[in-house]
C-alpha cells in the first residue's frame, strides 16, 4: 500500500468540502489534528491573504462584501445566466470576458475558478497536514449534471490550486460506489443527492463489480441554500410587518436574515416548532418569532417537487419505473430536511436509506475511485454516463446531436464535412450541449475552427471530425482532412471558462504571490528572530564588556546596526546572512554565559543536595 | 453550416463486427444476460481507469477500445438499433432505400398526424385529464400495437433471413425500419403531450 501513490478524493461543495482518502484499513474522511474533516467553502479576503473555512464563514455576518460563498454556482456560468443568483449574493459579481464573471473585492476581481482553487489549495493543506506528507493528485466531484463548461472549470480550479485531477467523477456515482462496495449491493439502485447548492439524481445498475450509471438528471442551481433563501425572506416579511420602517435591505442585515434562516432550517429538522430572534443592533431593532415545521414545509414545498420531476426525467431516461428501485440512498446535508425524506419516501414507496454519512460519503467514493486509479485496486469499476447531449449547430439553428444524453462514458463521435466555396481552406464548427431543439436554448460549448484545409473546389474536402468524451466528461476535438490525409488543426474557443494561457498566466502569478507571500513571511519571522537576539545581547552586555575585547564588542554593535539595516528591507535571505554572522561574532559571549549559567546552576544543586563536585 | 451529416461509427474500419466483439451469433434474437456479462468482463479488462498510471500508448489504446465497446453495448442493447446494424451487415455494401414504406402507411400516419394536430394544436397545454388525455392514451394505444406488429415482422424477417438474405427479404427489413421511425416520432409526441 505504501508505495501507491496518494490520490485522495475531494468533494469540493456549494457550502461544505471534505477530503478523504483510503489507508491501510479502508477509506475515511481526512481531519487534520484538532480540526473537523468539514471545510465550509467560504473565503474572506484579509489584507493580501485569504482566510478560508470555519474562520471565514464567521466573517459573513461581519464584513458581507469580503466574504464570497457559493463560489460553486458561478464555475462555468455567464452573467446572463447568474443574473438572478448575481442579484441574491451579498458580494459583488461583475460580467467579465467570454462569458465569464468576476468577484469584485475592493479594488481587487477574482475568477470562480481561483477562488475555487482557494478552497481546494485549503483542502489540500489540511489533507497533507492530516496525512504528513505531500498531496499532489486528487479525485474532484462535480453535480452528475455539470456540463462541459462547469467541469472544466472544476479542473481548472485543480490546476491553479496546484493539484494534479485525475479525475472528475460525479457526485451521485461517488456515493454510490461508497454505498455498494461498502453494503456489498446488486440491483437497481437511485441515488437522490439534494446539496447546499446542486441537486442531482442517478439511476445506477450495481452487480457485484461494475457500477454502471443508467441515466442522470438534475439542477444545477436548486439546493438547500435556496431552502435558506426562501426562509430569509418569510422571515423579511415578518420584520417588516412588524417594523416596517426597518432597513433589511444592506448587505450586512441580508447577512443576518440568512444566516437565522439556516440556523431555523436546521431546528426544524429535529423540532416541530421553534422561535427565532434576530438582532440588528445598528438600528436598535430586535425581532422574535416563532415557526413552525409545516410553515416552512409550505415554503420549499415547489423546490422538493422539482427534484421528484428530475427524479421522473431519470426513470424515464433509464426506461425504468419507480416500484423497480430496490434502494434509494440519500445524499447531501439537505437531505436532513424531513419533508425531503417524506417525498421521496412517498415517490418511490420505500424507506430512503439514510444509513451513511450523507456529508462524508462523496469524498469518500471519490477517494475509492483515486485508490483505483493509482492502482490500488482492480475489484470494481465504474461506468459513467454524459449528463446532456453534444452536438452541433446545422443549418437553420437547429441542434444535431452527435453524442446523446446519458451515453456510457468513454464515448466517441464522427462527422464528416465539407467546404462550400471554391479553395476554402477552413470550416467554423459550433459546438452545443444540451436537450433541446433548436441551439439557442441549448449551452455554447466553443466554437472549433477547422484550418489549414489544402485548397480544392467546394464540396471535396472530406473533414473527419471526432467528437469524444473520456471518462470525466470532458470533450476533445480532434480532425483529418482524408483526401489529402492532413490533419486539419483545431482551434477551441471555450465560450466560457479559461483559456490554457489563462490558467498558465494565473499560475504564474499565484506562483509569484506565494513567492512574496513566503518572502513576507520570512522576514517577518527574521525580525521578530533579531529581536529577540538583540535583547539576549542587550541583557548579557554587561558580561560581554567584561569577557570580550573592545574590538570584539564594537564589532559586534557594528553589526548588529547592519541587522537594524538590512530587517528595513525585504530580502529575507540578506537578513537571514547579517543574521548568522552575529551569532558568529557572539558566539564566544553565548559560549562563555552559558558556561557561567551552567557553572551557576551546578553550583546550586550541589549546594543543595550538600555534596560537591569530586573533583575540578 | 457544411454538415454533410454521416454519423461514423468506430468500428467501421477495423473489421470487427460488434456480435463477434461480445462472443454472440450475428443474429436479431439476442440473449441479454449474455450481452451484459460480456460487456461486463470486457468492460473490466479494457476500462481506461485501470490504465490510469500506465504508459500513454497503452492508455489510449484502453480508451479507444473501451469506447468501442461502449458503442457496440449501446447498438445491440437496443431492438432499433441492433436490427439497423444488422441489417447493414447482410446487405454488405448493397444499397437499400431508407425512405421505402408499405402503401397506405404514408397516408395513415398524415391522418394519425392530423388527428392529433387538430385534438392538440401546438400551443396547447398538457392533457394530464379529461376527454382529451382520454383520446391520447386512445391514440398511444394505436400508436403501441402498430409498434408490436412491426416487431413481430422483424423478427420473422431476421428468422428467415439466414446468413446471405435475398433482396426481398432485405428491403422487408428496411421498409419495416422506416416505419418504426414514424411510429417512434408519433409516440413522442404523445408522450409530450400527456405530461
Amino acid at each position: 500500500m505504501s508505495e501507491l501513490e496518494t490520490i485522495i478524493g475531494i468533494d469540493l461543495g456549494t457550502t461544505n468540502s471534505l477530503a478523504a482518502t483510503v489507508l491501510e484499513h479502508g477509506p475515511e474522511a481526512l481531519r487534520p489534528p484538532g480540526a473537523e474533516a468539514i471545510m465550509p467553502s467560504v473565503l474572506s479576503r484579509s489584507g493580501q491573504g485569504w482566510l478560508v473555512g470555519a474562520a471565514a464563514r464567521e466573517e459573513r455576518t461581519r464584513s458581507p462584501e469580503t466574504t464570497v460563498y457559493s463560489v460553486k454556482r458561478l464555475m462555468g456560468r455567464d452573467a446572463e445566466y447568474l443574473a438572478d443568483e448575481i442579484a441574491r449574493l451579498h458580494y459583488r459579481v461583475e460580467p467579465a470576458m467570454r462569458g465569464l464573471v468576476r468577484v469584485r473585492i475592493g479594488e481587487e476581481t477574482f475568477t470562480p475558478q481561483e477562488l475555487s482553487a482557494e478552497l481546494l489549495r485549503e483542502i489540500k493543506r489540511r489533507s497533507e497536514e492530516a496525512l504528513g506528507h505531500p498531496v499532489a493528485k486528487a479525485v474532484i466531484t462535480v453535480p452528475a449534471y455539470f456540463d462541459d463548461s462547469q467541469r472544466q472549470a472544476t479542473r481548472d480550479a485543480g490546476r491553479i490550486a496546484g493539484l494534479d485531477v485525475v479525475r472528475i467523477i460525479n457526485e451521485p456515482t461517488a456515493a454510490a460506489i461508497a454505498y455498494g462496495l461498502d453494503q456489498k449491493k446488486s440491483g437497481l439502485v437511485a441515488v437522490y443527492d439534494l446539496g447546499g447548492g446542486t441537486f442531482d439524481i442517478s439511476l445506477l445498475s450495481l452487480s457485484g463489480k461494475v457500477f454502471k450509471v443508467l441515466s442522470t438528471h438534475g439542477d444545477t442551481h436548486l439546493g438547500g441554500d435556496d431552502f435558506d433563501r426562501l426562509l430569509a425572506e418569510e422571515l423579511r416579511q415578518r420584520v417588516l410587518a412588524e417594523h416596517p420602517g426597518a432597513e433589511l435591505d444592506s448587505p450586512l442585515a441580508a447577512a443576518l436574515l440568512l444566516k437565522t434562516a439556516e440556523l431555523l432550517k436546521i431546528d426544524l429538522s429535529r423540532a416541530l416548532e421553534t422561535g427565532y430572534e434576530l438582532d440588528l443592533p445598528g438600528q436598535g431593532l430586535r425581532a422574535s418569532g416563532r415557526m413552525t415545521r409545516e410553515e416552512l414545509n409550505e415554503l420549499i414545498a415547489p423546490l422538493v417537487e422539482r427534484t421528484l420531476d428530475s427524479a421522473r426525467q431519470a426513470l424515464k431516461a433509464a426506461g425504468k419505473s419507480a416500484e423497480e428501485v430496490q434502494d434509494v440512498v440519500m445524499v447531501g446535508g439537505s437531505s436532513r430536511v424531513p419533508l425531503v425524506r417524506e417525498e421521496v419516501e412517498r415517490f418511490f414507496g420505500r424507506r430512503p436509506n439514510i444509513s451513511i454519512n450523507p456529508d462524508e460519503v462523496v469524498a469518500v467514493g471519490a477517494a475509492i475511485q483515486g485508490h483505483l486509479l493509482a492502482g490500488g485496486r482492480r475489484d470494481f469499476l465504474l461506468l459513467d454516463v454524459i449528463p446532456l447531449s453534444l452536438g452541433l449547430e446545422t443549418l437553420g439553428g437547429t441542434f444535431s446531436k452527435l453524442i446523446m444524453g446519458n451515453t456510457t462514458l468513454p464515448a466517441q463521435a464522427g462527422e464528416l464535412f465539407t467546404t462550400h466555396v471554391d479553395n476554402q481552406t477552413g470550416v467554423d464548427v459550433n459546438i452545443y450541449q444540451g436537450e433541446r431543439e433548436f441551439v439557442k436554448d441549448c449551452r455554447s460549448l466553443g466554437r472549433f475552427r477547422l484550418k489549414g484545409l489544402p485548397p480544392m473546389p467546394a464540396g471535396l474536402p472530406r473533414i473527419n471530425v471526432s467528437f469524444e468524451v473520456d471518462a470525466n466528461g470532458i470533450l476533445t476535438v480532434s480532425a483529418r482532412e482524408e483526401r489529402s490525409g492532413t490533419e486539419a488543426s483545431i482551434e477551441v474557443i471555450p465560450s466560457h471558462g479559461l483559456t490554457g494561457e489563462e490558467i498558465d498566466r494565473i499560475m504564474e502569478d499565484s506562483y509569484e504571490h506565494a513567492m512574496d507571500d513566503l518572502n513576507e513571511r520570512q522576514m517577518v519571522e527574521f525580525r521578530n528572530m533579531a529581536d529577540a537576539v538583540f535583547r539576549g545581547i542587550e541583557k548579557a552586555w554587561e558580561d560581554a564588556e567584561r569577557m570580550l575585547s573592545s574590538e570584539a564588542t564594537g564589532m559586534i554593535r557594528q553589526q548588529m546596526d547592519k541587522v537594524r539595516q538590512v530587517a528595513q528591507g525585504s530580502d529575507p535571505l540578506a537578513l537571514k546572512r547579517e543574521m548568522d554572522l552575529l551569532g558568529r561574532m557572539t558566539q564566544p559571549l553565548a559560549d562563555a554565559i552559558i558556561s557561567k549559567a551552567a557553572l551557576t546552576e551546578l553550583r546550586k544543586f550541589y549546594e543543595d543536595t550538600g555534596s560537591g563536585p569530586e573533583s575540578g | 453550416m457544411d454538415c454533410m451529416n454521416k454519423p461514423l461509427r468506430p468500428s467501421a474500419s477495423d473489421g470487427e463486427d460488434y456480435f463477434r466483439l461480445f462472443g454472440l451469433p450475428r443474429s436479431y434474437a439476442i440473449d441479454r444476460a449474455s450481452l451484459d456479462s460480456a460487456y461486463e468482463e470486457l468492460s473490466l479488462s479494457c476500462h481506461p481507469d485501470f490504465f490510469a498510471a500506465a504508459p500513454a500508448p497503452e492508455l489510449a489504446a484502453a480508451r479507444a477500445k473501451s469506447t468501442l465497446v461502449n458503442e457496440a453495448y449501446r447498438v445491440l442493447s437496443s431492438d432499433s438499433l441492433r436490427a439497423e446494424y444488422l441489417l447493414g451487415l447482410l446487405a454488405a455494401g448493397r444499397s437499400l432505400d431508407t425512405r421505402a414504406l408499405p402503401e397506405g402507411f404514408l397516408m395513415e400516419m398524415l391522418e394519425l398526424q392530423e388527428e392529433l394536430d387538430e385534438l392538440f394544436p401546438p400551443e396547447s397545454p398538457p392533457a394530464t385529464d379529461g376527454p382529451q388525455a382520454g383520446q391520447a392514451q386512445r391514440m398511444r394505444g394505436l400508436v403501441k400495437e402498430r409498434l408490436e406488429s412491426l416487431l413481430e415482422e422483424r423478427r420473422k424477417l431476421f428468422a428467415g433471413a439466414g446468413e446471405s438474405p435475398d433482396e426481398q427479404i432485405l428491403r422487408g427489413l428496411q421498409t419495416n425500419l422506416n416505419c418504426e421511425k414514424y411510429l417512434n416520432r408519433l409516440l413522442e409526441r404523445l408522450e409530450i403531450i400527456e405530461q
